[in-house]
């Protein structure tokens, strides 16, 4: 019998597990496009030798009694072409136990994740080691650079919980007070009746971009956030619905709170524009912009953190039995009709890799919900950044409005789409 | 390709835009140039997905429906024809825990000694319910004599041959192992509370119990402290 290791989940990543159910997994998408055809076996290589260099995401999801954990996952993980549905519900035992799923089609490489394993960050990395590998195998090694390898010693912080480390307590009524939100105006339409998600991928050049985001004087991911939100107001103006635009921003904490975790260590940022506003990006822009930078602030980070803590921090919540914890995360998650954000809006930033032009593009999606029916993720490599609307429902009116107004605004914009509604009928 | 409507260029195949369904263009403006067809150029980005609803899942629900209506039926017929004997209740009793075998045995998503140890435990309940539903002086003990022994001693010895064929992962089945043969003591307990005729298949049962729990004990102790931390961890 073999001794092993075992981990657990973070503040952050602890309440995914408890809201799994047949039909709802929070997973992600991160991926990319080479330049030449994917092989199959040289990946599967590459994914078992950077699984040695990534022991804790080498692991099954396992529960205790009064909380879930990551336990060790001996077997061999399965490497298999896509079959083209998005974000297909990881079914764990045909998976092996595994918590991602690692997939190829043509020149593509996909590697959907388990958010409750770690964020886009930990799984972009894990990404760059793959493919450090998978280019050693095919005997065309790119520089190490940054990339996680073998020969990088592995520290003791990746697998820390940076939210206790940043823990600082707090009043429970102030934390909730901030988190609490009131609801946001809804994107609604006809959903596809069974899984998969629909997407719509834009690529333009990141250049043209920022160059377009610095003449209204944001970042791109303030400019993307405010267009996506305009987008919205303009293809669902005439709803009836009151509330606000609000779209959540992803924020790496990592960036404000140095940590080398490779655990979930994100929040995300509020960012609202009034229903009523006029239909100009320089009003989003300014809206979204200074809900950021008010959300950006180290005491408003803070407070979040520890909030996001509670689980740990209050006992009450640490000896109740996950049972009755997962039973009420679900019945809180399912009684809610209305949602708190209109999007979420994810940027990873820039990839680096030093893979020159063997790697076209990376990609990054996100998973979508009924009362959240279109999000969007953003990833740039080399001058390239890709812009990835997931939806559920089969309008693609907002796309259209987005990517529209973008070409107008940068030029030209590439699209793909998985024509997710052509296959919604049995 | 090109949707001059929506001033975007289509980088798959594609036959029409996927913005706005509008038609294509070779080029973002009107040429008379010639263009090849765009199936010899254009990417296939993704795969065609096959979706559809599981089948496991569809059998399931319409197995929950068909639970549902047929025992609501009965337990009215059972009310207006002769409520002093609740024969309803057993059909009820049978059809839920087929409806569990499908649900969570066959379909779920859960390890191997999960789905056994749940199956055990359901079958504790349902071989209980169905001896005080359905039991008279000298009936029905034939349950308690033989199906609650054996439902023990396979379930035990299915997860200890599991364990075995995976024994670098055997630490992870010690507990549920464990837990199963502390509830061994069931078959004998009933078997005498019962007072059934025939005592030496609980007995049997019990005390391979008893074994398996002291061969764990020897195998695996250092393990046991370990999986307890885990699985209690706070």
């Amino acid at each position: 019998m073999k001794k092993n290791n075992w981990y657990r989940l973070d503040n952050s990543g602890m309440i995914y597990p408890m809201v799994i159910t047949q039909n709802t997994q929070s997973l992600y998408r991160v991926g990319v496009k080479l330049a030449e055809e994917v092989d199959p076996n040289f990946l599967r290589v590459a994914l078992n030798t950077a699984l040695e260099r990534y022991p804790y995401f080498r692991v099954e999801l396992k529960h205790g009694f009064f909380r879930h954990y990551l336990d060790e996952n001996v077997r061999t993980p399965l490497v298999e072409e896509d079959d083209g549905v998005l974000l297909k519900i990881l079914n764990f035992r045909q998976n092996r136990y595994f918590l991602f799923r690692l997939t190829y089609f043509g020149k593509r490489i996909f590697l959907d994740f388990f958010h409750g394993l770690s964020d886009g960050n930990g799984a972009m990395e894990f990404l760059k080691t793959i493919l450090y590998y998978y280019f050693k195998a095919k005997n065309d090694p790119i520089p190490r650079g940054d990339v996680k390898t073998l020969s990088t010693p592995e520290k003791k912080e990746e697998v820390e919980d940076a939210f206790r480390r940043y823990y600082a307590k707090t009043s429970f009524k102030k934390g909730l007070k901030k988190m609490a939100s009131g609801f946001a105006f809804q994107v609604r339409g006809k959903q596809f009746a069974y899984e998969g998600f629909g997407l719509i991928q834009g690529l333009v050049d990141t250049d043209r971009l920022l160059a377009a985001a610095r003449s209204y004087k944001c970042s791109i991911t303030v400019y993307l956030a405010a267009l996506a939100l305009l987008s919205v107001a303009k293809a669902r103006g005439e709803s009836k619905q009151r509330e606000d635009f609000v779209a959540f921003i992803p924020v790496n904490l990592r960036k404000k709170f140095p940590s080398g975790t490779m655990l979930n260590f994100t929040n995300f940022a509020k960012c609202s524009v009034p229903r009523h506003c006029g239909l100009r990006l320089e009003e989003f822009v300014s809206f979204v912009k200074n809900a950021l930078k008010e959300q950006l602030r180290e005491e408003e980070l803070r407070l979040k953190i520890s909030f996001t803590s509670l689980m740990d921090s209050s006992k009450l919540l640490r000896y109740t039995p996950l049972f009755i914890k997962s039973f009420f995360s679900r019945v809180g998650r399912d009684l809610s009709t209305k949602t708190k954000q209109t999007m979420i809006i994810s940027n990873l930033g820039s990839v680096k890799i030093d893979a020159g032009d063997r790697i076209d593009h990376f990609l990054f999606n996100l998973n979508v919900s009924e009362r959240t029916p279109v999000n969007l993720a953003i990833v740039s490599y080399n001058n390239k950044t890709a812009i990835s609307f997931t939806r559920k429902i089969i309008d693609t009116d907002i796309e259209k409005e987005f990517f529209s107004t973008l070409s107008k605004e940068v030029g030209e914009v590439e699209v793909i789409s998985n024509f997710r509604e052509d296959n919604d009928v049995l | 390709m090109y949707c001059r409507a929506c001033g975007v260029k289509i980088g798959c195949r594609a036959e029409r835009c996927p913005l706005c369904k509008g038609e294509l263009s070779y080029t973002p403006v009107p040429t008379d140039r010639y263009i090849p067809p765009a199936h010899l150029t254009e990417e296939v980005a993704f795969k065609k997905g096959t979706i559809k609803k599981r089948r496991t899942d569809v059998i399931a629900q319409a197995y929950f429906v068909f639970f549902v209506v047929t025992t609501c039926m009965l337990i009215l017929i059972n009310i207006y024809t002769n409520p002093k004997q609740l024969w309803s209740m057993i059909y009820m009793v049978v059809a839920g825990y087929i409806y569990y075998c499908i649900r969570y045995t066959v379909i779920a998503q859960s390890n191997f000694h999960a789905r056994i140890f749940g199956q055990a435990i359901v079958n504790t309940v349902v071989i209980l319910l169905l001896w005080r539903l359905y039991s008279g002086p000298g009936q029905n003990n034939w349950i308690l004599i033989t199906w609650l022994p054996i439902t023990y001693f396979l379930s035990e010895l299915l997860i200890g041959i599991y364990a075995l064929l995976n024994f670098k992962e055997a630490r992870k089945k010690m507990i549920s192992l464990l837990i199963l043969c502390i509830f061994g003591v069931i078959p004998v307990v009933t078997a005498y509370v019962a007072d059934v005729s025939v005592k030496w298949p609980a007995i049997a049962a019990s005390a391979f119990s008893g074994v398996v729990i002291v061969v764990t004990l020897i195998v695996g102790r250092n393990h046991l402290v370990d999986e307890l931390k885990r699985f209690f961890h706070v």
